[in-house]
């Protein structure tokens, strides 16, 4: 049997479940007016993964999104949050909430971990937990409770199961990808959207043709740099992502750069060359046949550049359901 | 070969010369039921455009490089600055032979939106089509056609006039013609019995095992036309062929002024009647439509983000495509052709995208429409496609690659395929 494998890590899959959640226009969380408050950019373990908050309804749900094991220091944190809400509310949210007394949060986790439950500090921290059973395309609570509070019956009138639409329960693809966590498809991104664009970009392409007859051409070099293909690959995103992330993604690039003209890439000798930080490249892309070809080049090359630059064996599906 | 198509000089000389050729033309189709020798009908194209100046265009076209081909092309202004003389020229070289293709256009900027240019001309729609597709077709180019997908030809049938033609094309084999080849090989390699000699040619019988249709093409003109659509809009297996490629439609002020129109699904307006003011008006309430379905539905929803507290607040939400056509459902192993076929980069699709298999029936596509160089990711499974388009900083991601690809996905593939924003429904 096939295996197939998830270029985003299954912590990238379960956020991106909930705020494509969020969003679909059948999603229960509109009908109490739930938007998407904070998505989490951070390394910081202490912040919850999403944050989505109805300001008409005075309530917010933190989203702590594992794929691994719990930590209890961050349940910890969880649950003093649950104590305080005002202490999130002012520390975090954004709008001037005027309903203050009533406001409280929920803090589930979300997991597709079937034996999570099992876990003891879930009995000290008794945080709700939210099962998400691809199989079955449902999230359900699958133990502890919700807090008891003026949302206490929406929220098990939304989670005691919920049923995921299918292109949202089967998403391979996210706003932001980690460099790190997201390796494949981060490279898939690099490769197949942000180095094509930028090259389509540079139209018109310094490209001569010598005479009409002859298709020997004059191409002048084309060159990328790393931070010109991260805006590509995060549009908007690129401004709000840390200075320290930022260089991560750009080392990463430069990562890719140096495998696509590693020797050993046969694909593209003598078309690209690796030159004080930037990727050069020496192909003509004067016409859609051209670019494709450029583009096809590129996409020959990626198990080489994947093998080099995404270190560590990826989770297949079937490992991914089983959890 | 010289052309005897005049240049204006002032927007009056212009729109006397349009209101005495549609008029012209009208005369000799009602009087003599044909057109004269070197007489045609006049053509206006809507063309969508990403910040372009109509006097860049001579320099513009020159940078198009092709194997045999030379373009050029001559702007001259007029009295009018959202009016220009748009002169374009192919010279093409084979072997020892040169032939040239020439044609006056006369563009007009739209006092609505300068998004948007409409390109007249009276020449041979031959030439223009032509000329036209390789201006617009220039990889990263700034210019694209709008693309009307079945349900907004629909829409412009109800709402501007009535309707008096119809053209369907489904062009399914057009696409994915060589996988018929690959499946027929197939079947031969394995010991099927071999036709007798006399026997009709292979290659004149399409592969259509499990195939619903491999093409369907009907022109009509007349007033039945609206019975013959509502029958396909009606029956069911007819609905599966129903990629309406064109529509004829009468407009009229009163029965002295009036047009009827061919528009097709590329923005090309085919006109005779009496009224170059109706044409005019018709361009501008379909170009006002589309763009309120690419501003306010389409480029409103691309995923862009803002700050928010440790984090970011995700914005807009992806496409989903919704396929009814169950081909690729019932016959697994055409799926990854199909997959292979539509993101290599080739037209009509011309989206080239790196394919990630994910699932035995699912891809991500990571991918670059070659038209506008916007980056765009896709999720593609038998039953529907996710499009995601994010907006990037200082470049104009545009909506209208949403609309293309759609619009041939219903005419290579599926013609009741339907379009809607994860977040707010349908877009039609």
């Amino acid at each position: 049997m096939a295996q197939f494998s998830r270029d985003i890590s299954p912590n990238t899959y379960l956020t991106n479940i909930i705020l494509r959640l969020t969003k679909w226009k059948n999603s229960p969380l509109k009908s109490y007016n739930y938007e998407v408050d904070i998505v989490d950019l951070t390394d910081d373990i202490i912040n919850p993964d999403v944050v989505l908050t109805s300001f008409d309804y005075g309530h917010s749900i933190l989203f702590e999104c594992k794929s691994k094991s719990l930590k209890e220091g961050q349940l910890k944190k969880y649950w003093d949050f649950i104590q305080n809400p005002q202490i999130f509310l002012r520390a975090f949210t954004l709008v001037d909430y005027g309903r203050i007394d009533d406001y409280y949060i929920d803090v589930p986790i979300l997991t597709q971990i079937s034996t999570i439950c099992k876990d003891s500090r879930l009995q000290k921290y008794p945080l709700p937990v939210l099962e998400l059973n691809p199989s079955t395309s449902k999230i359900c609570l699958a133990c502890n409770d919700f807090q008891q509070g003026h949302m206490y019956q929406a929220m098990h009138k939304m989670f005691n199961c919920m049923t995921v639409p299918a292109q949202i329960i089967k998403l391979h693809t996210a706003q932001y990808i980690d460099p790190h966590d997201d390796c494949r498809a981060f490279v898939k991104r690099l490769l197949g959207e942000a180095i094509l664009t930028f090259l389509l970009s540079q139209v018109p392409p310094e490209v001569e043709t010598k005479s009409m007859d002859s298709n020997e051409k004059d191409i002048k070099p084309i060159e990328l740099e790393p931070k010109e293909l991260a805006k590509i690959m995060y549009g908007d995103l690129w401004d709000l992502i840390s200075p320290q992330k930022q260089k991560q993604i750009r080392n990463k690039i430069l990562r890719v750069f140096k495998r696509l003209t590693h020797r050993d890439n046969k694909y593209l000798t003598g078309i690209v060359e690796f030159q004080k930080g930037k990727l050069v490249i020496k192909a003509d892309i004067s016409t859609h046949e051209a670019i494709r070809k450029f583009g096809t080049r590129l996409e020959a090359s990626l198990d080489f550049i994947i093998n080099g630059v995404c270190k560590g064996r990826e989770t297949t599906i079937e490992e991914f359901i089983k959890r | 070969m010289a052309t005897s198509i005049p240049i204006v000089r002032t927007r009056k000389e212009f729109w006397e010369l349009m209101e005495r050729h549609v008029s012209k033309t009208y005369y000799h189709l009602a009087e003599e039921t044909k057109l004269p020798y070197e007489h045609n009908y006049l053509k206006s194209y809507l063309i969508e455009v990403n910040s372009l100046d109509p006097r860049a265009i001579p320099m513009y076209i020159r940078q198009i490089k092709l194997r045999q081909t030379e373009l050029s092309a001559e702007v001259i202004p007029t009295d009018d600055p959202r009016l220009y003389n748009v002169i374009l020229i192919a010279k093409t070289r084979r072997r020892d032979k040169t032939s040239i293709k020439r044609a006056v256009f006369y563009l007009e900027i739209s006092p609505q939106s300068p998004r948007f240019w409409v390109f007249h001309t009276i020449e041979k729609s031959q030439t223009t089509d032509y000329l036209l597709k390789h201006l617009i077709l220039k990889p990263g180019s700034k210019l694209d056609s709008p693309w009307f997908s079945t349900a907004l030809l629909l829409d412009f049938s109800e709402k501007l006039g009535e309707l008096r033609g119809l053209g369907i094309q489904y062009k399914y084999s057009e696409v994915f013609e060589n996988w018929f080849e690959e499946e027929a090989n197939k079947d031969k390699d394995g010991g099927f019995e071999e036709l007798p000699e006399g026997s009709i040619s292979p290659e004149d019988i399409p592969f259509t095992e499990g195939i619903f249709a491999t093409e369907f093409t009907m022109r009509i003109w007349g007033e039945v036309s609206w019975r013959i659509l509502r029958k396909f809009i009606e029956d069911e297996d007819l609905q599966k062929l129903s990629a309406i490629s064109s529509i004829g439609i009468k407009r009229e002020e009163d029965h002295e002024k009036f047009i009827i129109e061919d528009i097709t699904f590329w923005g090309k307006f085919l006109s005779r009647g009496t009224s170059f003011l109706e044409h005019i008006k018709t361009i501008h309430e379909i170009e006002s439509r589309y763009f309120r379905v690419l501003s306010e539905k389409i480029e409103t929803e691309l995923l862009s983000a803002e700050k928010s507290n440790f984090g970011y607040r995700p914005k807009g939400s992806p496409f989903i495509i919704t396929l009814k056509n169950t081909e690729l459902t019932d016959n697994p192993k055409f799926f990854d052709s199909f997959v292979n076929k539509i993101f290599s980069g080739k037209p009509p699709f011309r989206i080239f995208g790196i394919k990630s298999k994910v699932a035995k029936d699912e891809y991500v596509i990571y991918g670059t429409d070659l038209h506008n160089g916007d980056p765009i990711e896709l999720e593609v499974t038998p039953e529907w496609i996710t499009i995601h388009l994010r907006s990037i900083p200082n470049k104009n991601v545009c909506g209208n690659t949403i609309l293309r690809f759609l619009t041939n996905i219903q005419r290579y593939y599926d013609p009741q395929a339907e379009l809607e924003s994860e977040e707010n429904g349908p877009i039609f």
